[in-house]
């Protein structure tokens, strides 16, 4: 309560939200995934049940956070597809798909992470890396433009986000040898008014981490996952990926700026204001695309404009979001590869943690601890919610030589042999970075979180189950059963004086409501 | 089926030609050394790291049972083997692609191919009498136990892994087979292979072929574990001589009709 006080009182810009819509990825611009809502709460939650089911019938897989405006739900789907569906009915009312260009390669499927959205303009991204303008009320094209060249391994999946007249947007595809980016396109025309790259050139700010390489071969550093923004400071924050080759660091020596980092850009200019590198020359493709959640702290008392992130390396950060300086880091999950940090929160290496031919075990695994999936924070109990996978991979490395626009991984994972890794929900103190607690379980929560001031976290499992926790403790207070794994993040907003919650599970867009 | 329909688009001609004539990668050291990065990414996990197979086929042997020319490897890696856990890869990759996997897999192939010791006739009375591996497991028309049939394994699965899930059938479980107990309130266990378990359920097949499942809040404790159901026994049940031999008669289990 404390914690929401002072937000409150401080950053009311950063919170403004309306509770009868959802109308960006991350709820607010601090990237909370938080509602104030309480209709749905512990006493009455065994009535929750599905209002209506929309099927999508395009491929399964979806990765949407569903929008909501006006009585109606705005999700994207795989495979370029997107819909327009009326809240009340769950009946259609557009229906958006362009065929992907072929042949596409991507790490991770034909996947698309949601909409934007600014009056009566939506913004997504195709999975060839363009980003193209849809009209809300009918779902027709206004414009579209090209990211990245998808021949040359570039791809769309992330969800954009809309910052005064300018629709911000990033890049997938550091496994195919891509120059990450992130980039801001004029919300009414489409043309381009700024792009920040994550890989320096030689001769530029940080081009000197990436030893004498030549340009084609300073690869990686995408930026997949949305971005958070603090209208006060004019600042937004990105998480960027790993450098590539992922797992083989010889051609590329030095710390490989600005690869798994995060990364401050004026929101006017792009112009980078600072930068904090989680992880200096990767080589477990430790991503650094955990949400970066903003949040006020109280740190050696005084209060800290802080960004806090749950690191795919297996740590959890506060850093100032003034000035990219290291608050706390503190582990939150098994960890091989380091024990310390220095005053900078560089991490001091332990020996024998590299890829290797025959195998090294390392610990996080290659998707951590935490990745991709959407996390939440509560400022009623001042705890960060995300999925952790809790364990170690055998990382292998290989040689190859780099061809644009094919894989340029340089090797692979595997099981540890007698091991088996753990899935768990964890919640993190924000103020010191410690766990507070953690729910073990059987299936992973893949499915990305939501948090309301019921005091309940929700979140989908690969199991298919969308499940309720008690914020506080953990304890399971009601799941459902979708009948498809689920890898969405659920959303919650009220309707006609109702609280309903949404959530994607494989083909499927599932509401539900109390029954009466 | 690929090389045909793109066959009649020129642009892409070359490419229908090139699958009836071979690989035009083949021997190519850079191909080779593209194909050995995605083989790792995409295959080894059922191959194998070096591609002495695993869960999928030894790889080195340079024979292969959905046929042996370069057409033929195209073919498996693109449309994927039906009834196996081979899938189609046809769709994530294009042609070059799958041909810098071929001309990989060729340049690890042995220059003698292995011959796998013992007698398959014997070592099919044994599966059926003396191992009691009928009991749990199909063989084409022989078996119907709960265990995953076994009809094709001498394609699916190297010498070296059969060997491996005869001796110490725990070390490394096939998906979907994993051993779940529940116990029941008034103490009583129930073990069966996996149909299904997560945090509120669990779905089984017991050893009579009893399907059994549970809500969590019914039963007393649920628990999945990363072991097999099999007898870990065959090491001291069967002679070194009749493991040979039953280890022959799998290997020559391919599904033919």
């Amino acid at each position: 309560m404390r914690t929401l006080l002072l937000l409150l009182a401080a950053t009311s810009n950063l919170l403004a939200a309306d509770e009868s819509s959802w109308t960006t990825y991350g709820k607010n611009y601090a990237g909370w995934r938080y509602s104030d809502l309480t209709q749905i709460n512990a006493s009455n939650i065994s009535r929750l049940a599905p209002a209506w089911i929309f099927q999508t019938k395009a491929p399964a897989g979806m990765e949407t956070t569903p929008l909501i405006r006006d009585g109606i739900v705005y999700v994207t789907g795989t495979s370029n597809h997107a819909w327009a569906v009326d809240l009340k009915t769950g009946k259609q009312i557009w229906h958006y798909s362009k065929t992907p260009k072929k042949p596409l390669d991507l790490c991770c499927g034909e996947v698309n992470r949601g909409f934007a959205m600014q009056g009566d303009r939506l913004f997504k991204v195709n999975i060839e890396d363009t980003l193209v303008a849809l009209d809300r009320v009918t779902g027709r094209v206004l414009w579209e433009v090209e990211l990245g060249d998808y021949r040359k391994g570039y791809s769309g999946t992330v969800a954009p986000l809309v910052i005064k007249n300018l629709v911000v947007v990033g890049t997938a595809g550091a496994e195919f040898g891509i120059r990450g980016f992130v980039d801001a396109y004029d919300t009414a025309t489409g043309k381009r008014v700024w792009r920040f790259y994550t890989i320096p050139l030689e001769g530029e700010p940080g081009g000197d981490t990436w030893g004498s390489s030549k340009a084609q071969l300073r690869a990686g550093g995408s930026t997949w996952i949305t971005g958070t923004y603090d209208p006060d400071l004019t600042l937004t924050y990105w998480g960027t990926g790993n450098p590539g080759p992922d797992m083989n660091g010889d051609v590329r020596p030095g710390d490989n700026l600005y690869t798994c980092s995060m990364v401050a850009l004026d929101a006017d200019t792009g112009k980078l204001k600072w930068h904090f590198q989680f992880t200096p020359h990767d080589v477990h493709d430790w991503d650094a695309i955990g949400d970066p959640v903003l949040v006020d702290l109280r740190v050696n008392g005084a209060m800290r404009k802080a960004v806090v992130q749950a690191n795919r390396n297996g740590h959890y950060y506060a850093l100032d979001r003034t000035n990219g300086k290291l608050l706390f880091v503190k582990p939150y999950t098994e960890v091989s590869w380091t024990k310390e940090f220095d005053s900078n929160g560089r991490p001091v290496l332990l020996p024998g943690q590299e890829p290797s031919e025959e195998g090294t075990r390392a610990c996080p695994g290659l998707g951590g601890g935490h990745n991709w999936n959407a996390t939440t924070y509560s400022p009623r109990t001042g705890l960060h919610y995300f999925s952790s996978e809790d364990g170690c991979h055998m990382f292998y490395r290989t040689e190859q030589q780099f061809v644009e626009g094919q894989w340029y991984q340089l090797s692979t994972v595997d099981w540890v042999k007698g091991e088996s890794n753990k899935k768990s929900v964890v919640a993190v103190d924000t103020s010191s970075g410690q766990v507070k607690w953690r729910r073990e379980l059987q299936a992973s929560p893949s499915g990305g979180m939501l948090s309301t001031a019921s005091d309940l976290l929700f979140y989908g499992d690969s199991a298919g189950n969308l499940v309720a926790l008690d914020a506080r403790t953990g304890e399971t207070r009601w799941h459902f059963q979708t009948g498809s794994g689920i890898s969405a993040p659920p959303v919650t907003y009220e309707f006609e004086g109702k609280q309903y919650l949404s959530v994607a599970s494989g083909n499927l867009v599932l509401t539900f409501a109390l029954t009466d | 089926m690929r090389c045909v329909l793109l066959s009649l688009f020129p642009t892409i001609l070359l490419s229908g030609l090139l699958c009836a004539q071979g690989n035009p990668l083949a021997g190519d050291p850079a191909a080779i050394d593209v194909g050995k990065g995605n083989f790792r990414l995409y295959c080894a996990p059922c191959h194998g790291i070096h591609a002495q197979g695993g869960r999928g086929p030894d790889l080195t042997r340079g024979r292969f049972a959905a046929g042996d020319t370069d057409a033929d490897l195209f073919r498996v890696i693109a449309k994927g083997v039906e009834g196996t856990e081979m899938s189609d890869y046809g769709e994530r990759f294009d042609d070059p692609m799958i041909w810098r996997l071929v001309a990989f897999i060729r340049s690890v192939a042995r220059v003698t191919s292995s011959q796998v010791p013992g007698n398959p006739r014997h070592g099919r009375e044994i599966f059926q009498g003396k191992g009691g591996c009928a009991g749990c497991h199909s063989a084409g028309a022989q078996g119907e136990g709960v265990g995953p049939s076994l009809t094709r394994v001498g394609r699916e699965r190297s010498l070296d892994y059969l060997r491996e899930k005869l001796i110490e059938p725990g070390k490394s479980v096939t998906p979907g087979y994993h051993t779940v107990t529940v116990t029941l309130r008034d103490g009583r266990e129930i073990r069966g292979v996996e149909k299904g378990f997560d945090d509120f359920s669990a779905q089984l097949l017991d050893m009579n072929r009893q399907f059994h499942s549970f809500r969590k809040e019914e039963v007393a404790s649920m628990k999945r574990e990363e072991r097999s159901l099999m007898p870990a026994d065959y090491g001291t049940r069967l002679t070194a001589s009749e493991q040979t031999d039953l280890l022959a008669y799998l290997a020559s289990l391919r599904g033919e009709k």
